[in-house]
């Protein structure tokens, strides 16, 4: 019974909490937010999925395994320091593309937040489907 | 010269991949390339001959930083000294160990590479790439005395070579710091401070922190010079091929010690201090090092340990310093050089032909080995200081020294050099004479050796003979290479017949008195031939620096095991406790005991429900002390958690509400995972544990809040926070979230490699909670 309630509450809450979390990186550069806690968010979402549909679940949710979002996010945020110097300038330039109204600029800054989102994600989201399948 | 060093270097390569395919071409370049150095150094001979020839690169211009060498007539005898011998024994190496192409390529290469070091050591002008060089040499001659890597001994020796030159390295490099300390004080540029050529006219002798400094240099030469008591690696090193031998601990090596104290006798020489610490340190050296070459049986320990009594009395000529003791400097350093590679290469002869190298058990070995029989002859007597070989002006040259030294010094000098003088004839003979004219003896067989193998030795001895005849020459030579480690005209007189008056007369007195002697010692000696005195077994050994060190070195890894055991003993909370123990004593100590400025009392008026949220966080944190199940305390340090993501928020710290909450969420759900795997009920740990956790706990809270009051109570002169603000406006469409623009804009570095670290850890977690598995959680209590 209580499964029940859990297992069917979770696609909801999941979706919420993701894309809430999407939402707490973007609106990092102006609101509170940003790339740790959104990535946390998220972990967040994968813990609830793990807890009624099990660490397989969780793995088939996130499609790429953990350490994919960890080594994947620290590259993002590497080339988009790099971009800097391949355009001349120093390391870790800003360089804006343009402005989403209301929410973000799209440029290295956003890059950044989001290998910084990644990697977070990766990491906790990691630590808990290790702990779960031990 | 940069060319000179280059081309060692461009050589040792060219051996190292050339001598599987074309051995030939590989034992070629390995001599012609030091001989043609040597050919032109010797050309630049005239040309120094009151001057420097200094060559400079720029390495780091914005800095200062310059490559500088420097030839005068101090670094062209000891470069000369180099590639001439060098070029000698890669001669000797090649027949020698023709039993194995492939290990003559690795040593010859070797041999090159320590060559390119060593010859960086005496060029350098500049102190950092001398020590730099010195370092190398180092290293390369750690490869060498290892060079049989298979033996356990081999390895253990060398690395206490390493170990004991090492540390005097380090030593030096202080020393150098120090003295460009003294440099900048008298007003040379950071430039300027690192050239030896202009660190001599600074006065370091009158400053303050002169007798650290010679102190620090004196213990990177004397280790490096094998000086009692740092002389103990040097025996030990005998361990390499002999070509090694006669080369780094003859001839190269152990002089770099030697000449570090020449290079900066104009620099540092002159006071009390270097008069006696160098005079005591050589003097004692010598006596000691002479008395010990006597007593042992192996041809080659006999000859490092008379390297160390001459090793010692060239220190002590320079703590002298005069201008005799100078040219006796010069004279002796190169005699030495000469008899004492011939002699090594002959002792690696004899072992090749009869294998041992006892030289009481061999006997009439010159009808086996004539070349090296008439070699081992001329250098025995350049040894002993017989005329008319270089030996004796050099051996000359030290007790004509010793005796014009006035006073308590020139007594002590006296005595210590005719006593090492009367040992070395002995040790001369029984290296020479012994294994090649002595008959009656037990033995054994003497296989004949290809010829090949006295050409190098008969060379040395050669030089050893040309040199002593032509007494013109080699006074004109000692006249520039003294002027150049006094900075200043030096008057020499080489010469074989000085006359009789005192102190030449009595130089010579002495000389013959000590043959004689010498003569009466070794037939003594070769009648009853030694024990082992200073074994391993004796009471004497047990003091000996040679005990001592792999002693020293047991205790030191028994010490870090202990250390490990005691501190890493697997429990988390002890980790726990430690470092809450370290912070609270090192933070919170100086806290107490400095004088800041006092706290102010916290703003007491709060509103009714900040004050509820606290009592709710103090309620969470009591009960999770108190708790009897472990999800009761981690739900009520999740209640604590709570009550302070609320209070950040109303504090107006929206980021750190919203973290504090997720985190808190995430823990508990983590807590509970990680719980599962452990049995349900802890056993109760004892009361006082726990209260002691309790103690340590509040203690630390304690510290922590006496903190941020003490730092809202400062004021830091920090305009970063104004900059912030300022630049925001800048960067986004005004009121833009500061916090999160300080992490991704600002201080993005700071982010960048917080991210790395966060997953490198995360990665470690995860594949160590991988590999755990079930077998390592069961049956464990909670830790």
């Amino acid at each position: 019974m209580r499964q029940l309630i859990l297992t069917t509450l979770t696609p909801v809450l999941v979706a919420l909490l993701a894309l809430f979390s999407f939402f707490m990186l973007l609106r990092g550069h102006e609101e509170p937010g940003g790339g740790f806690v959104g990535g946390l968010l998220l972990a967040g979402a994968v813990a609830i999925h793990s807890l009624a549909h099990g660490p397989a679940g969780a793995r088939k949710l996130l499609r790429l395994g953990p350490e994919t979002f960890v080594g994947g996010g620290l590259l993002l945020a590497t080339l988009s320091a790099l971009i800097g110097p391949m355009t001349g300038q120093e390391f870790l330039a800003t360089w804006e593309l343009g402005k989403i109204p209301g929410l973000t600029s799209v440029g290295t800054v956003a890059l950044f937040d989001l290998g910084v989102y990644l990697v977070v994600h990766g990491t906790v989201s990691g630590l808990l489907i290790a702990l779960e399948e031990l | 010269m940069l060319h000179l060093i280059a081309a060692t270097l461009a050589a040792a390569l060219l051996v190292a991949a050339l001598y599987r395919s074309s051995p030939k071409s590989a034992s070629a370049i390995a001599v012609a390339v030091p001989a043609l150095a040597f050919l032109w150094l010797a050309a630049q001979a005239p040309a120094i001959d009151g001057q420097e020839i200094i060559e400079q690169y720029q390495w780091a211009p914005r800095f200062g930083v310059t490559v500088a060498f420097l030839l005068d007539g101090l670094s062209l005898m000891f470069a000369l000294v180099i590639t001439g011998i060098g070029a000698i024994v890669n001669a000797y190496a090649i027949p020698y160990m023709r039993k194995s192409r492939a290990e003559r390529g690795r040593l010859l290469s070797l041999l090159l590479v320590f060559q390119a070091a060593m010859l960086g050591v005496v060029l350098a002008d500049d102190v950092l790439l001398l020590y730099v060089c010195w370092e190398l040499t180092g290293i390369s001659s750690f490869f060498l005395i290892g060079f049989k890597n298979e033996a356990e001994e081999s390895r253990s020796n060398a690395l206490q070579a390493l170990i004991v030159t090492g540390l005097g390295g380090l030593a030096l490099l202080t020393g150098f710091l120090l003295l460009g300390v003294v440099a900048n004080d008298a007003g040379l540029t950071f430039a300027e401070a690192r050239r030896l050529s202009e660190l001599k006219a600074v006065g370091a002798t009158s400053h303050e922190l002169y007798a650290p400094i010679l102190l620090l240099v004196a213990l990177g030469a004397f280790t490096k010079s094998a000086h009692v008591p740092f002389h103990f690696w040097l025996p030990s090193a005998m361990v390499a091929p002999t070509p090694v031998s006669a080369y780094l601990h003859s001839a190269t090596m152990v002089k770099a010690g030697t000449y570090l104290l020449a290079r900066l006798t104009p620099t540092l020489g002159g006071a009390e201090l270097w008069t006696w610490l160098l005079g005591l340190g050589g003097g004692v050296t010598m006596v000691v090092a002479a008395l010990m070459a006597i007593v042992h049986r192996d041809l080659k320990l006999i000859l490092a340990y008379s390297t160390i009594t001459v090793l010692g009395a060239l220190t002590m000529l320079l703590g002298l310093g005069h201008p005799q003791a100078l040219s006796a400097f010069v004279l002796l350093l190169l005699a030495h050089a000469l008899y004492k590679a011939a002699l090594f290469m002959v002792a690696g002869n004899v072992d090749q032909s009869t294998g041992t190298r006892d030289p009481y058990r061999v006997g009439a070995l010159a009808r086996a080995l004539p070349g090296t029989a008439s070699v081992a002859a001329i250098a025995a007597a350049s040894m002993a200081g017989l005329p008319p070989l270089l030996g004796f002006l050099g051996k000359e040259g030290l007790y004509v020294a010793a005796l014009k030294t006035d006073g308590l010094a020139g007594s002590i000098a006296a005595a210590a050099v005719v006593t090492a003088g009367t040992l070395l004839v002995v040790a001369a003979l029984v290296v020479a004479v012994a294994p090649f004219f002595r008959t009656g003896y037990g033995r054994l067989e003497a296989r004949s050796l290809p010829r090949t193998l006295a050409i190098a030795p008969g060379a040395l001895a050669l030089g050893a003979v040309l040199m002593g005849v032509f007494t013109g020459w080699m006074d004109d030579f000692t006249g520039v290479v003294a002027k150049s480690i006094a900075a200043r005209p030096v008057s020499t007189d080489v010469a074989l017949w000085h006359g009789i008056e005192p102190p030449y007369g009595l130089a010579l007195a002495c000389s013959a008195a000590s043959i004689l002697v010498g003569l009466l010692g070794y037939r003594k000696l070769s009648q009853s031939p030694p024990r082992e005195l200073l074994g391993e077994g004796s009471a004497l050994g047990r003091w000996t620096p040679s005990f001592l060190y792999p002693r020293s070195i047991d205790l030191l890894g028994a010490g870090a095991e202990w250390m490990a055991r005691v501190l890493q003993n697997g429990k988390l909370r002890n980790y726990l406790s430690v470092i809450l123990l370290t912070a609270l004593a090192a933070v919170g100590l100086p806290l107490c005991l400095a004088a800041f400025e006092g706290i102010d009392p916290p703003n007491a008026d709060a509103y009714a429900h900040e004050i509820l949220l606290v009592v709710v966080a103090l309620v969470g944190a009591w009960k999770t002390i108190h708790a009897r199940y472990r999800l009761e305390a981690v739900a009520a340090m999740g209640a604590t958690g709570f009550a302070i993501a609320f209070l950040f928020a109303l504090l107006s710290a929206p980021d750190l509400a919203i973290t504090q909450l997720i985190v808190e969420t995430l823990i508990v759900i983590i807590a509970v995972l990680v719980f599962r795997r452990i049995p349900p009920s802890s056993s109760r740990r004892p009361l006082m544990r726990r209260r002691l956790h309790v103690a340590i706990s509040a203690a630390f809270g304690l510290l922590m809040t006496v903190l941020v009051l003490a730092f809202s109570r400062a004021r830091f002169a920090s305009d970063a926070s104004e900059f912030f603000v300022r630049h925001q406006a800048g960067k986004s469409a005004g009121a833009g979230n500061i916090v999160n623009a300080i992490l991704v804009e600002f201080r993005a570095l700071d982010t960048l490699g917080e991210i790395t670290v966060l997953a490198i850890a995360g990665i470690g977690v995860i594949t160590l909670l991988r590999l755990g598995g079930d077998s390592s959680l069961e049956g464990k209590e909670d830790g």
